[in-house]
């Protein structure tokens, strides 16, 4: 996020700075609060916030600019947090060292099964990543150096509690931080314009001139690494992985959701989404202690669905392009601005 | 009937393509498109006119067969370097991106020159001088614009690159009669400029009247040819009782 600063944009500057300095403001709370705060619950929970941080800014790179809804996710992040744990478990190698081998072993499989299924589109290609994920979990119980059912058990980082959370705490946030850094420059880069191209049309994207078969490859391979990076962390942090859990689409379920309800294709939806959905749902599970709580949850989904398609940040684009002639106006700009 | 003309802009030779290996839809088809006239594809339903179009973009692989631009073979490359040599296509349907402005769908055609800021931005500036009344809609949406506007923005956004030759599909299809001739008159201005028009088109009277040679197919093979003087008359006969109308 503190990179963000100094990208340059393709919006107006004037906006854009006070909205990178209040980017840098929370940034550097998050950071205090993680040095200074003793409350473990509250540290636990923020990490989590930022572990989906990555994972949804991972999926919005293909699924909010390229339109290609990936329900699979959790694929990337169970074979990252496999490959962590049965590197540092067998090899003994380093967990700083597991994580981004996890997230290159996660890379070669996104670039190896988006050969047959990124010339799927649409309904077909969301489907097709469901049904790989349960046949990634069905592998994971089969395989003999997975222990099957039974999972696998790692050693803690440190006997220090209150270190070990702070610790994971820091790598989540750094990682979230240069995720969506990550994708504050996708947006502002020839890639993105290709992706949202794709988005917008895949056969008119190629009548232009756009490689959307390597865009669309380099997309999910980027999604895969980071989201494998995350699982070979996760797998540090929880200690304990196995298949069901691990590979559970309520993960790849949930990243799509916070990244619509934020608003998809834009990188402040994770931003706003992830924690919003996390911390609502929390809150209804607290309040709501029946399973009413997950029907409230799903009413409040659908509405957003009915009556906010684009998003949180949807919504403010129409409310500041709404606005935008008011302002005009009151600054004196009576005509609308033409020109080439 | 043989073509006579000192030069072959576009030479395709035995063209064998199609969507299932060993089950072409073309089964050697022949053209040579001259430099700076507007060539016409006619033919029925199924004949090969848009899997024809679609090779010469680099849409499709051909399975066998030569296309040679200025006497360069490009049938084996993909649709970005015929982009880079030249090639442009103006698919069938309408193909904005609709959730983006008109400014924006026009900048993206200048793709292939995304490398170089300065000409893009005079490349997507002539546009806007071409089509005035674009630079007016640029901020608005282009799926919000009618059926022949958008049609304008694509063809608008098929100049940005500056292309040489130009692949149209169908261009009239969903317009009203008015639109689709302005569409035509557009394409004979371009021709004026130089530039070289393969045409593929079901609306055979507003196509002949501006071809300078025709090309028919039937079943994925040359059925007849000749210049349009030959189709308004006699042969046009024959052709429109072919084709039922």
């Amino acid at each position: 996020m503190f990179a963000l600063f100094f990208l340059p944009s393709r919006h107006g500057q004037r906006r854009i700075v006070g909205g990178r300095l209040a980017t840098l403001a929370i940034a550097a709370g998050l950071v205090g609060y993680g040095a200074m705060s003793s409350n473990l619950g509250a540290i636990d929970t923020l990490g989590t916030v930022f572990m989906y941080l990555v994972v949804t800014q991972a999926w919005n790179i293909l699924g909010g600019y390229g339109g290609y809804l990936n329900f699979g996710m959790v694929t990337y992040f169970g074979i990252g947090a496999y490959a962590s744990a049965v590197l540092f478990q067998y090899f003994g190698l380093s967990p700083f060292l597991t994580a981004p081998l996890a997230g290159a072993a996660a890379a070669l499989f996104g670039l190896l099964i988006g050969i047959p299924t990124l010339r799927l589109r649409g309904a077909y290609f969301a489907v097709i990543t469901i049904i790989i994920t349960f046949a990634v979990q069905l592998l994971m119980l089969d395989l003999p150096f997975t222990q099957g059912a039974l999972g696998i058990f790692l050693s803690p980082l440190a006997a220090n509690p209150v270190f070990v959370e702070r610790l994971f705490y820091f790598i989540f946030f750094a990682l979230a931080a240069t995720a969506t850094t990550l994708v504050f420059a996708v947006e502002n880069s020839n890639f993105g314009w290709a992706l949202v191209a794709i988005r917008e049309d895949e056969d008119a994207a190629e009548v232009i001139g756009v490689r959307t078969t390597a865009v669309k490859w380099t997309a999910n391979a980027l999604a895969a690494f980071m989201t494998g990076t995350v699982g070979g962390i996760y797998a540090q942090r929880i200690l304990y992985i196995e298949p069901t859990g691990t590979f559970a689409l309520d993960i790849s379920l949930n990243v799509v959701l916070m990244a619509v309800i934020g608003g998809a294709g834009t990188w402040q939806g994770p931003v706003i989404g992830v924690p919003l959905v996390l911390l609502v749902a929390e809150a209804l599970r607290v309040t709501v202690t029946s399973e009413v709580n997950r029907v409230i949850f799903s009413i409040i989904v659908i509405l957003i669905a009915l009556f906010v398609p684009g998003g949180i940040m949807g919504l403010l684009q129409e409310v500041r392009r709404r606005m935008r002639p008011l302002v005009r106006k009151s600054a004196g700009e009576t005509m609308p601005r033409t020109g080439g | 009937m043989i073509r006579r003309m000192d030069a072959v802009k576009l030479d395709v030779q035995k063209l064998v393509a199609g969507y299932i290996p060993g089950h072409p839809i073309l089964h050697g088809v022949n053209l040579k498109i001259a430099p700076g006239q507007i060539t016409v594809v006619l033919g029925p339903n199924g004949a090969g006119k848009s899997t024809a179009l679609r090779v010469l973009a680099g849409f499709l692989a051909a399975e066998s067969g030569s296309v040679r631009l200025d006497g360069d073979e490009i049938v084996d490359l993909p649709t970005y370097r015929h982009i880079e040599s030249g090639i442009a296509l103006l698919p069938q349907g309408h193909s904005v991106f609709p959730d983006l402005t008109v400014a924006e769908n026009i900048e993206l055609g200048g793709w292939i020159l995304r490398g170089d800021r300065r000409r893009l931005h005079q490349a997507v500036d002539d546009v806007f001088t071409r089509y005035p009344h674009l630079r007016d809609l640029r901020n608005k949406s282009a799926g919000s614009l009618s059926g022949g506007q958008q049609r304008t923005v694509e063809i608008a956004r098929l100049l940005v690159s500056n292309p040489r030759v130009l692949l149209i599909d169908e261009p009239s299809v969903g317009l009203s009669p008015v639109i689709a001739s302005q569409v035509y008159r557009e394409l004979t201005a371009l021709k004026a400029e130089g530039r070289t028009i393969l045409l593929v088109d079901q609306d055979i009277r507003a196509a002949i009247r501006i071809a300078d040679y025709i090309y028919v197919l039937n079943s994925g093979k040359n059925e007849i040819e000749g210049d349009r003087a030959a189709f308004e008359g006699d042969l046009g006969a024959l052709v429109r009782g072919w084709l039922g109308v």
